[in-house]
């Protein structure tokens, strides 16, 4: 009895460790998003490379397993059906194994809380509600993070440049290298502002100034889109020409919006709007 | 059923007050119902949008049809004076009609429960492939935004009614009485209203697109759902049916688990099966309120103008995401753990050994339970609700891991040097345990808040649910019924077609499923009819597995159909030699589950074991007493 | 078989050790005995109980979290009049003083004395009274829900979410009391009565609490 016990064990161990390393080898090769264009994505890219690294070697156990024993110990279909022996489990395996998704869960949860605590991620975890800073200053410096509010209605997003006397611009352009915070809010319903190579969603609510905060670490382009159901033309709810532009550019564009926007009555700037109730989009 | 059951109180000489009550009189009632409620509230009530209307008339036209079922016969009784039924004393009608009609019997509601819900996932099934066809082409060229929308939210919404009864609602029902030794229900009233209100539900979920559909998904996030025409408060009224629907199968299932268990059938002896019921019955008992309350605020909302989810009038949208999710994963829970259950209740019987760590295997059940009241803001990750929570609702997702961890590893261990028949419920078992495994590990990765940050609300985290419900829970409820169709309906469903169906349908899941989580990753958002033309080849891909996949249920369609209304032969008692009792039971089944109430005498799953005893004492009753 | 027959409950069968707790009482009585209902009914009214507590917890859920969050400071709005606190008195007055009259008549007519069909009349008249009051509460608020405000959602939802559920108990208590005429079954009914009598004193707690959160807080 034991020595059949040991015989599959030893056969499944080895399969299990050979198929693991080429696995391995081969999520390794897998071009995981968003990207490296803000430090936060970069640190998904590596989170969901590392998760999947874990979740390797589990998932070729497990398919290992039922594929294994749907071979080893099946039965010659039409002959007369045999109990097995009679096992009612083992402590100590049943143990071994709670202990060890147990210590998974807790490198996996342990990470998540590192990278969401850590300083690209802000200052500290309840961020949510606050309100801004004064507005008209020059963001961007260390110290300071550059102030852009995002306000999602139906069908497109709005971006206020708070440290530039509220300016509104319907792309959102960032410099390179800076700290950003992204004040999102909505004026009619929910929408999520979803910049996929930033790396960065939230939800825009009504009434809500939810803060999320973005470290730029390329130039480039990004794709914002909406990522919560928001009616009708919820899909076409998209701006593929967000950029992430050098300070100097980003510098020359923001004056060129002031000035364009010079002459024009905006709405006074608020950390969030309370929209006309029941206002009916469709 | 025989005269001596039950107890007669009407004396012959008895005035009996006789009201007609069958579906007929149910359809009638509630057209009417409908008609008083929508002249109602659009004459003498609040005018916002004609909603008033529309939703008093659902609401009449479903109270008027248990009315018109026979559900006010007994109160109306026992208020006026008049002779009651006994609910022993056997249904009102004979022969096929009373599947159509109010029974109390648990093995008629079963298989009115069943058809309903094979039904209903036809409906849901249609919509899916109307949605797979649009996604053929990246623009909106097939089918106009709005239409798209309302077929996402119907799918959605049907196949949540779905998910959550059909496991509790067939097999709970037919089987838990058996396996625990009993000859009735607590309640058998509760039980049968949970199966009548789905019906309505489900009739009135399909009529939205009269009024023009509805575009919330099945979250009805407001105030997207406060902004939606009429069409919505199908919604509303289909999901609070729904919801109380679970929450009284609930309380029937948990009394009489706990309370009409045979002598001998202690708590370590019960199937995990009715582990599974069990533990989903205690969510569905006590989430199910939650919903209730959260719809009718939004009815108010949207009838006599409240404000609870309108922001700029002292409400919060964030009301109806903390209330909608707080129910919204134990549903998902009362979605996956009766498919444990059946899974874990199957293997033993195909692998012919004994459940490998069965109190593990309820502890895991039971931790699933407990936990799942602690992560519903899982969902809520990036909705800017309680940042500081974060970490702790992290740890507490990925904690589940650890009990859903134990299911696998029971099956394991049963599995371990088993002697596995191959037979096609254990197939799909089998692919329920692949399928789960790729929904879980995929759901490890949503759990981590940053990475969830990127695949929140993408086709990632649609493949993944899709791979837990249809992958696992599907499969599991197909398992279930290839396993117990002999039992219910006396006929063996087709070896071969069941193969054929089974390879056909795993296969096509995953080729349909799999690319879901890279068109995720590559940045799709759920729930959209426009996507970019660079993921055609992926989206036709799966539109065109997803057309397999739905013609391998032609197969099951064709399988069902034929072994029960034209296959003659009657299936044998017990034809997967299974030692648990409701295959120890004649077939077809007597109309009284036992001539008298058994005696367990050991667990149902001991094989191999040579000194074992038969699972219950079945004999005819003691000359005595 | 015969002695299954009507609702005598069977000579109690010694049972061997395997039937322990609650399955004993159903190996020893035939399964639609009054003694087995009786049991059920009270088990599955803790769990109704337990559900309804929930559905009430969203409630008072709702009215805390919109209260801490007060969007556009429109929670509780200087035109919204506080209302009228005799009413919600007068309701903690009826629903306990129903639930303790009722408890009362449940508990002589278990012992089968002739005053418990009386407190029970009492009892009836005192929900439609309550029903009566809270109706009147409704057609003189103070304020109207329609004008927005986090309060008076929650005052509006809350009391009618309760109020509708108060007209089914006082339904029921009606069936009991027509029940308790002579010539009515007087075996099976007084554990049911009990058994519901808990449920009315589930409904004046909640207006209690109700009451307490609604017009203090």
């Amino acid at each position: 009895m034991i020595r059949q016990d040991r015989t599959h064990a030893l056969r499944l161990l080895v399969a299990w460790a050979v198929l693991s390393v080429i696995g391995i080898v081969i999520a390794l090769q897998v071009h995981l998003p968003p990207g490296d264009q803000s430090h936060q994505a970069s640190d998904q890219t590596w989170l969901l490379q590392l998760m999947t690294i874990i979740s390797t070697p589990v998932f070729v156990g497990v398919v290992l397993f039922i594929v294994y024993s749907a071979f080893a110990f099946r039965q010659k279909p039409g002959a007369v059906l045999e109990d097995g022996p009679p096992g009612r489990g083992n402590f100590r395996v049943q143990v071994a194994w709670v202990a060890i998704t147990a210590v998974i869960v807790l490198i996996l949860a342990g990470l998540g809380i590192n990278e969401l605590g850590s300083a690209a991620n802000g200052q500290d975890f309840s961020a949510s509600g606050q309100s801004l800073g004064t507005s008209g200053t020059v963001g961007t410096t260390a110290s300071r993070p550059l102030q852009v509010q995002v306000i999602g209605q139906q069908w497109y997003f709005t971006y206020r440049y708070a440290d530039y006397g509220g300016v509104e611009s319907l792309h959102l352009v960032l410099p390179v290298d800076a700290n950003v915070e992204l004040h999102i809010t909505s004026t009619d319903i929910l929408h999520s502002f979803w910049a996929y190579q930033l790396g960065v969603k939230a939800d825009a609510n009504p009434g809500v100034d939810n803060i999320t905060y973005l470290t730029t670490e390329h130039t480039g382009n990004f794709t914002v889109r909406c990522a919560e159901l928001c009616g009708i033309w919820h899909g076409n709810m998209s701006d593929e020409s967000g950029q992430v532009v050098s300070q100097a550019d980003f510098a020359t564009w923001i004056a060129s919006l002031q000035k364009s926007e010079a002459g024009l009555k905006l709405p006074p700037y608020a950390p969030f709007y309370f929209p006309d109730p029941r206002a009916k989009g469709t | 059923m025989s005269p001596e059951v039950g107890a007669p109180m009407i004396q012959s000489s008895e005035r009996r007050v006789v009201i007609p009550t069958n579906l007929i009189t149910g359809i009638v009632l509630a057209a009417f119902g409908y008609w008083v409620g929508v002249n109602l509230g659009n004459s003498y009530l609040l005018i916002d949008d004609l909603n008033t209307g529309v939703l008093l008339g659902y609401v009449f036209a479903s109270v008027l049809f248990l009315v018109g079922i026979g559900f006010a016969n007994y109160p109306l009784a026992r208020l006026f004076g008049w002779p009651v039924t006994p609910q022993s004393a056997g249904d009102e009608y004979k022969g096929a009609w009373r599947y159509f009609n109010l029974s109390l019997d648990h093995k008629v509601i079963g298989i009115q429960y069943l058809v309903a819900m094979l039904m209903a996932m036809l409906f849901g099934g249609i919509g899916a492939m109307l949605i797979r066809t649009n996604l053929l082409t990246p623009d909106q060229t097939i089918v106009a935004p709005d239409k798209y929308l309302t077929l996402v939210s119907m799918h959605s919404v049907m196949m949540v009614f779905v998910a959550s009864a059909a496991i509790v609602g067939p097999f709970g029902n037919f089987f838990v009485p058996y396996m625990i030794g009993t000859n009735r229900m607590a309640f058998p009233r509760l039980e049968a209203l949970s199966f009548w209100l789905v019906p309505p539900a489900i009739i009135i979920l399909l009529a939205a697109p009269i009024f023009g559909g509805f575009p919330t998904g099945w979250t009805g996030y407001a105030p997207l759902s406060e902004q939606a025409g009429q069409g919505y408060d199908s919604y509303i009224v289909g999901f609070t049916l729904i919801g109380i629907a679970l929450c009284v199968s609930g309380i029937n299932m948990l009394t009489t688990i706990i309370a009409l268990r045979a002598p001998g059938m202690t708590w370590t002896r019960l199937p995990i099966f009715v582990w599974g019921v069990f533990s989903a019955s205690i969510l569905g008992t006590f989430a199910a309120p939650i919903l209730a309350a959260g719809l009718v605020m939004q009815g108010l909302d949207r009838t006599i103008n409240t404000s609870f989810f309108i922001s700029s009038n002292g409400g919060s949208p964030y009301l109806w995401q903390n209330l909608f999710w707080f129910f919204g994963h134990p549903e998902v829970y009362i979605f996956i753990l009766p498919a444990f259950g059946i899974v874990l209740e199957l293997i033993p019987h195909f692998a012919r050994k004994p459940l490998w760590g069965y109190r593990t295997a309820v502890v895991g059940l039971l931790g699933v339970t407990l936990l799942s009241w602690f992560v519903w803001q899982h969902h809520l990750f990036v909705s800017g609700i309680a940042p500081a929570l974060r970490p702790f609702y992290m740890f507490s997702t990925e904690m589940i891991s650890i009990p859903t961890g134990i299911v696998f590893l029971v099956a394991f261990g049963t599995l371990w040097r088993a002697k596995i028949s191959m037979t096609v419920p254990m197939l799909f078992c089998l692919g329920f345990l692949f399928n789960f495994l790729i929904g879980g590990l995929s759901g490890v990765f949503l759990s981590d808040v940053p990475s969830d940050v990127t695949l929140h609300g993408s086709y990632f985290s649609m493949a993944h649910f899709h791979y837990t419900i249809v992958g696992g829970e599907i499969f599991a409820i197909i398992a279930a019924i290839y396993y117990w169709f002999p039992k219910m309906t006396g006929r063996m469903l087709n070896n071969t077609l069941g193969k054929i169906h089974f390879w056909w349908m795993m296969i096509s899941f995953n080729l349909a499923f799999m690319p879901l989580f890279a068109v995720g990753i590559l940045d799709m958002p759920r729930r959209v009819s426009t996507y970019l033309p660079s993921l055609q080849g992926l989206n036709d891909w799966v539109s065109i597995w997803a057309y397999i996949l739905f013609s391998s249920m032609l197969f099951f369609a064709v399988n069902i159909i034929w072994s029960w209304f034209f296959n003659p032969k009657l299936a044998p008692s017990d034809p997967w030699q299974a030692r648990s009792i409701e295959w120890q039971l004649p077939t077809p089944l007597p109309k009284r589950n036992f001539e008298r109430i058994p005696t367990f005498t050991s667990g149902p799953y001991d094989y191999g074991d040579p000194n074992r005893r038969p699972v219950a004492d079945l004999g005819p009753e003691p000359a005595s007493a | 078989m015969s002695q299954r027959a009507g609702h005598q409950i069977a000579e109690p069968v010694p049972q061997p050790v395997l039937s322990r707790g609650m399955p004993s009482l159903i190996a020893r009585s035939p399964e639609w005995a009054p003694a087995v209902d009786a049991r059920l009914a009270r088990i599955g009214m803790w769990m109704w109980i337990g559900a309804d507590a929930l559905f009430f917890v969203a409630w008072f859920f709702a009215f805390f979290y919109l209260r801490a969050l007060d969007n556009n400071h429109d929670f509780h709005t200087i035109w919204v009049v506080h209302p009228r606190r005799y009413m919600g008195g007068i309701i903690v007055l009826l629903i306990a003083a129903t639930a303790g009259l009722f408890w009362l008549g449940a508990r002589a007519l278990a012992n089968r004395r002739a005053n418990g069909r009386n407190l029970l009349w009492l009892a009836l008249v005192a929900g439609i009274l309550c029903i009566g009051f809270q109706i009147y509460e409704f057609g003189h608020l103070g304020f109207d829900p329609q004008m927005g405000g986090g309060y008076p959602s929650v005052f509006v939802g809350l009391k009618a979410a309760w109020l509708v559920q108060v007209v089914g108990a006082v339904l029921w208590l009606a069936t009991h009391v027509a029940q308790a005429k002579p010539g009515g079954d007087l075996i099976v009914r007084p554990a049911a009565a009990i058994t519901f009598g808990y449920f009315l004193a589930f409904l004046a707690g909640i207006s209690l609490i109700a009451y307490l959160v609604l017009y203090f807080v």
